[in-house]
């Protein structure tokens, strides 16, 4: 019988994504009623708790603390008497339990615990392993959406709903503040629909008659699927267009009459900087999620003549890299992409602060973490399209 | 007479506990100060030498790292010249056995307990399954591994797994115990397993109803009367231990072990 050789070499240095913990708290941070909680060693918990921050929400983030010899001689008390303590302090709709690598490896099952927990409080415990050990943090989100969904019964919205949900955009997406006005605002104003906020940033799930649960569901950011660009986020003109086709045809929804005029009235208006800054070739980088990083490399490749180098968290294999970038990595970062940046000789950067570098770039905020204190840009529609391009060219100058 | 540190490894059920736990005896005889650790989460080294429970390390662990619980508490005087401890770990499954082991060790280690006895013996978990119980070979807390096995298929299978993991992780084998099961032509497949992989047959255990039906009774054969052949085992198993040295293994792959297995099938057919 052949063997099979395990590569043991690792294939960056410095990745760009964290645990299932962090992924999850991406996820939940953005939903009141839902209280996350880590089974495992105490620093997974005050390591991950800023990440909550992003969200603008208090980082609560109660942890179970185990030590070496709860892991030696099983936890599950531990854990039974944890969920139990967070209930009775914060009376949680929801309450999602992450297991880490020390508490996911013993292979315990804590299906009981969670069983129990259901009938002393009436009142629902997801149990899900986000050690780094079950995949990284983009891994998690689908698997947590689907958990939530299922426990929070929800069903297909009536097909003549009106009313719009993008699930995965999570207000812990950076330039969410920034980014949601500009969404609904192009989704109103391109399609008959209605705007509602998705599972990740405010949704009204728990009231069973709210908009939520009648709107229709189009999963993008943390739940993008990566089936192509037509779904990626709406940057730039063309693809800002190109998305609300995309939303269109996915939910039924139709576009208003309007909407191809729109769009011509700002590709007019992008013209004369796109042939400014197609002269100049400006090289830059971006690090960032896909969702958001790939359509802004299209933008600034295509649309706007830039040299770009790319390095999302998670490839999307239906898209060419070739087709939207020059230099293409996959979940690398910090002081690795750094260099991939500099030996690239980018002028201006798109990235989490791991990649301000203030005396090599220009630096816009893009991806978290950002720590320094910069205004953040908005990036989706068609206005952002517009300011994107004057301040390219503010770089080129 | 350097310090000897030995570890006992073989299939589950082989007679590693009844070897090393008469192993001590007679070097207690001896007067050699031994001590004997349970490496093996269902805590079952001790019980042929007490009637009562000893408290396990892990599950004191807490107490003994704040000095709340002293280390004799887990450390039992149970013979002149023996001290026998258990490292513990948790029930059929829930944690970690393996990491048990390893801060048990690293416990002992840490307070001195390991270098005051002339020789330490580590009763280890049949199955190696995870790193923990490589433990006494990988922290340095071993000088030689010796290998139980009788001639049984399953038994040599998890001999030379045994003999091949020990190799990797830069364990130093003394050789092989044969505890004999007493079936016919038991010993031509223990000697030729053991010419085949440069590992030396150092000590025999002649197949023994006397022993089972002491230790059904909580009693080490070495404590019972008139077992003469089965001390004369363990005193020439003890010499080796005192002053054995270690060989070089070359473990067979799975498909050497069952032609080696049917040719000695094929050999006692023809005859």
């Amino acid at each position: 019988m052949q063997q099979v050789e395990l590569d043991g070499r690792v294939t960056a240095l410095e990745p760009m994504n964290g645990c299932g913990l962090l992924g999850a708290l991406k996820c939940v941070a953005g939903m009141e009623g839902v209280l996350p909680m880590i089974h495992g060693p105490v620093s997974c918990s005050s390591g991950h708790r800023l990440a909550m921050l992003y969200a603008g929400v208090e980082p609560l983030l109660p942890t179970t603390c185990v030590e070496q010899t709860q892991v030696v001689l099983g936890c599950a008390d531990r854990l039974a008497d944890a969920m139990q303590k967070a209930y009775d302090k914060y009376h949680p709709e929801i309450l999602v339990v992450l297991l880490t690598c020390a508490t996911a490896m013993t292979g315990e099952d804590y299906r009981l615990v969670a069983n129990e927990y259901a009938k002393a409080t009436a009142k629902q415990a997801l149990i899900l392993d986000g050690s780094a050990l079950a995949g990284d943090e983009v891994d998690i989100c689908p698997r947590l959406y689907a958990a939530l969904g299922e426990a929070l019964e929800l069903k297909a919205a009536p097909r003549d709903s009106r009313l719009l949900a993008l699930d995965g955009f999570a207000k812990t997406d950076y330039g969410f503040a920034e980014n949601l006005p500009a969404l609904k605002a192009l989704i109103e104003g391109g399609l008959e629909a209605q705007w509602t906020p998705g599972l990740f940033a405010g949704s009204d799930v728990f009231d069973l008659g709210g908009q939520y649960r009648q709107a229709q569901k189009m999963k993008v950011s943390l739940l993008w699927d990566r089936g192509g660009m037509d779904t990626a986020a709406p940057v730039g003109v063309r693809g800002s267009y190109r998305f609300l086709k995309a939303v269109a045809r996915a939910c039924g929804l139709r576009l208003r009459p309007q909407a191809e005029e729109t769009r011509r009235a700002y590709e007019d208006q992008l013209l004369s900087l796109a042939r400014e800054l197609r002269a100049a070739a400006l090289p830059v980088a971006i690090e960032g999620a896909a969702w958001y990083a790939y359509p802004l490399a299209d933008y600034l490749k295509n649309d706007l003549g830039c040299r770009v180098l790319l390095s999302v968290d998670r490839a999307a294999d239906a898209i060419r890299w070739q087709d939207v970038c020059d230099e293409f990595y996959e979940d690398t970062g910090r002081f690795e992409l750094v260099e991939l940046m500099r030996d690239f000789g980018a002028k201006l950067v798109f990235g989490s602060s791991n990649v301000q570098q203030d005396s090599s770039w220009d630096y816009i905020p893009f991806y978290q973490p950002v720590w320094r204190v910069v205004n953040p840009m908005p990036l989706l529609g068609y206005d952002a399209a517009i300011a994107l391009a004057r301040r390219l060219l503010e770089a080129v100058s | 007479m350097k310090k000897q540190r030995i570890a006992i490894y073989g299939k589950g059920g082989i007679g590693k506990t009844t070897i090393s736990v008469n192993l001590a005896l007679t070097l207690a005889k001896e007067g050699y100060k031994v001590l004997l650790v349970g490496c093996d989460p269902k805590q079952d080294t001790a019980r042929l030498l007490l009637q009562e429970r000893l408290p396990t390390i892990v599950e004191c662990y807490d107490g003994l790292q704040s000095g709340r619980i002293p280390i004799e508490r887990v450390c039992a005087r149970v013979r002149e010249n023996i001290t026998c401890c258990e490292a513990g770990g948790p029930k059929p499954g829930v944690g970690c056995a393996g990491r048990g082991v390893l801060i048990a060790l690293d416990l002992l280690s840490q307070r001195g307990i390991l270098s005051q006895a002339d020789v330490v013996l580590y009763d280890v978990l049949g199955d190696v399954v995870c790193g923990g119980f490589a433990t006494p070979v990988t922290r340095g807390f071993t000088d030689r591994i010796y290998v139980v096995t009788s001639g049984e298929q399953a038994s040599l299978l998890a001999a030379n797994n045994i003999l091949s993991g020990m190799n990797s992780v830069g364990g130093k084998t003394g050789g092989l115990i044969f505890n004999a099961r007493g079936f016919e032509g038991e010993e031509t497949y223990v000697r030729r397993f053991a010419s085949l992989t440069g590992v030396p047959i150092v000590g025999v255990m002649p197949y023994s109803q006397r022993i089972k039906t002491e230790e059904l009774n909580r009693r080490a054969i070495c404590e019972a009367d008139g077992a003469v052949l089965e001390e004369q085992a363990m005193r020439a198993l003890a010499n080796e231990v005192l002053n054995g040295t270690p060989c070089q293994p070359r473990a067979l792959t799975p498909d050497g072990l069952y032609d080696m297995i049917a040719q000695i099938g094929r050999e006692r057919h023809d005859r």
